[in-house]
């Protein structure tokens, strides 16, 4: 049976809000989304994307303030930069550059958001399981 | 570092939806997992439950995980900690993201949950969040407007100490109200609860101190005196560049309004929205003449392209200097300036005036020093809503009438008494909460390459005597923008460093596979 690993670094601030908004309204994230607190989207590193795919994660997703609205001013745009390099850099790599993806919340914008991690979800299963899978320690 | 976790559990049936044989199997998993010893405690949910908590036999562990099912918001409080642990090494988990019904999956990801806790714990330290108290007692307002000696009055009608500063003489006398009038803001410095600002008064330097600043914007657009005698239509630029409309004769563009009025002082005229308006309106055909009317058209670097865009689209640039200032002709639909260039008077048809609400030249200090967010114009904005509409970056600095652009004068009225209702509140507090979560830079390995100074948003990193970046523990908030620029990976943030996460996520990819 194969499963997939998505995690999932949310921002403590406007994301995570918005997922507990989802969860009291009775909409829960999909079984394969590990949520991952971080202070700032801005906080993530290249490398630490890259680590987490490397650890077996099938697909990333940052969730970030919206970007004229980040709680720490720059934090989801420096972030957008970063999650739209590890693409081009996966590209390179003949790795799916979809296995990355951003997405900004407002903390009010719970069900919308709960919606794009569920079409991420289904994008990355759709895809075919990495090669290097558990291979690397 | 030599840590035991320990995960406590809620045994809550009405919270979770689990039953005996669910609970049994979350120990067994986690203790699979070897993630900390388990033990399992009553609902959370009731007074005497969270009393209870203090009693736990935590067996010798140092770091505790407390699996809530009841959100804080849902149990209104926030349960009591075992009394042998550290209350800041005890972490709460929200299980209720997964505790709509007992099923394999939720069991299996609160396992999962637990057990990213546990590891994120293992290597977390013990901090604490400090107060530190405020060392002055005076609120600074500054402006010269009506508008900022209402704050004032209100500020002093609470009973605070207020200071209003002021560029022109005013004989102003109320209780605890301090008058510091001609006198300009040259530097700024210090955090919530101490600023120092450095003023220049009747040619001599002083220093005054303030607990918070209140900065007012300066001109509202009300407050000028709109050309008398003429049926032109004067429109705010910032409004002009978020709504532009138009389909008249002429339009003209002017960098102030009191270059009609041949006394008046210089001011820093908001270059960057005035090009991009004439090139918008030029392109949509808005009006048939179009002319920017300007003492300097600072037209340098990427503005040079607006500028030349604008001018192929058929805005005319005319300017003007001092001796020879525009002059609105009476009864008319005319504005005469003497173009420097030709040496004669020319008469622009202007049906519509566009003015921009010039800033004042000590709000770009402000802008700098205090990082207040601003446009490219160095006009100051407050942030988004996020931290209230009149608040800024800055803890303890607070902006009203810059919401987005200057405002008229009218709009200011609720947002002045709102945000005087924060300062009081934020007074009477009496203190500035430093995070404990602060990053931390290692001197050996810092390049000296300023990218920390550039990116903190809250102006917490700086250079010191010897070239290497510091950061200002009372200032940082703990957000880790800093962290991930560095080239040399010199900063750490603390509770959140990189084998942290690591772990973390380690331990999230094990519970599947």
């Amino acid at each position: 049976m194969s499963k997939i690993n998505i995690i999932a670094f949310v921002c403590e601030n406007h994301a995570l809000s918005a997922l507990k908004a989802a969860s009291i309204a009775g909409d829960t994230l999909p079984e394969s989304v590990k949520v991952i607190k971080i202070p700032c989207t801005g906080r993530l590193e290249t490398t630490q994307l890259l680590d987490s795919i490397a650890a077996g994660a099938d697909g990333i997703v940052v969730i970030g303030c919206l970007e004229d609205n980040c709680f720490h001013d720059v934090g989801s745009m420096l972030a957008r930069g970063r999650v739209d390099r590890i693409k081009a850099l996966l590209k390179d790599i003949q790795i799916e550059p979809e296995r990355v993806e951003m997405i900004n919340a407002a903390s009010v914008s719970g069900a919308m958001l709960m919606l794009k991690i569920r079409q991420f979800e289904d994008k990355v299963a759709s895809l075919p399981s990495l090669p290097f899978k558990g291979a690397i320690k | 570092m030599n840590s035991k976790v320990c995960i406590l559990l809620s045994d809550c049936g009405a919270c979770s939806g689990m039953g005996k044989a669910d609970s049994e199997r979350i120990i067994s998993m986690l203790s699979q997992e070897s993630a900390g010893s388990v033990t399992m405690i009553k609902s959370l949910c009731g007074e005497d439950a969270r009393k209870n908590l203090q009693d736990v036999p935590v067996g010798g562990c140092d770091r505790a995980v407390i699996g809530q099912w009841c959100p804080a918001e849902r149990t209104g409080k926030a349960p009591k900690m075992p009394k042998s642990i550290d209350p800041a090494l005890v972490e709460i988990v929200d299980l209720s993201l997964t505790s709509d019904k007992a099923s394999k999956r939720n069991i299996e990801r609160t396992v999962g949950a637990l057990s990213q806790a546990a590891a994120r714990l293992s290597l977390a330290e013990p901090l604490k969040e400090r107060k530190i108290a405020f060392t002055s007692n005076a609120v600074a307002v500054i402006g010269s407007s009506g508008r900022a000696v209402a704050a004032a009055r209100l500020l002093a009608f609470h009973g605070l100490t207020t200071k209003i500063i002021m560029p022109q003489a005013h004989s102003m006398k109320a209780k605890h109200l301090e008058v510091i009038d001609e006198s300009y803001v040259q530097c700024l410095s210090g955090i919530p609860g101490n600023f120092k600002i450095c003023l220049a008064r009747k040619g001599t330097e002083t220093e005054t101190d303030a607990a918070a600043i209140l900065l007012v914007g300066e001109r509202c657009f009300a407050d000028v005196n709109p050309p008398k005698d003429s049926k032109i239509k004067v429109i705010p630029l910032e409004q002009f560049a978020e709504h532009p409309s138009g389909k008249v004769g002429g339009m003209v563009f002017i960098d102030d309004l009191n270059a009609f009025n041949s006394e008046a002082a210089p001011v820093v005229p908001a270059w960057h929205t005035l090009l991009e308006a004439a090139k918008t309106a030029a392109k949509d055909k808005l009006a048939e003449n179009i002319a920017v009317v300007a003492r300097d058209v600072k037209a340098s670097g990427l503005l040079e392209l607006v500028w030349k865009e604008a001018a192929e689209a058929g805005v005319k640039f005319i300017r003007y200097d001092d001796k020879t200032r525009p002059k609105i002709e009476k009864g008319e639909n005319l504005v005469s300036v003497k173009d420097l260039v030709l040496g004669e008077t020319l008469y622009l048809q202007a049906d519509v005036l566009v003015a921009p609400i010039t800033t004042r030249p000590w709000e770009p200090v402000f802008i700098e020093k205090l990082f207040v967010p601003s446009d490219w114009d160095f006009k100051a904005r407050s942030r988004g809503p996020q931290r209230g509409i009149d608040q800024s970056s800055c803890d303890g600095v607070f902006l009203v009438g810059y919401s987005n652009f200057a405002k008229l004068t009218d709009e200011i009225e609720p947002e002045l008494s709102a945000t005087v209702v924060q300062i009081v509140a934020m007074m009477r507090q009496g203190y500035h909460i430093a995070k404990a979560a602060v990053a931390e830079i290692t001197e050996a390995k810092c390049s000296a390459c300023f990218t920390c100074v550039r990116t903190c948003p809250y102006r917490a990193a700086e250079m010191n005597d010897s070239w290497k970046a510091v950061i200002i523990a009372d200032k940082c908030q703990g957000c880790g923008n800093c962290v991930a620029v560095c080239p040399s990976k010199a900063i750490e943030l603390k509770n959140c460093t990189r084998p942290q996460i690591a772990k973390e996520v380690a331990a999230s990819m094990e519970v599947v596979m």
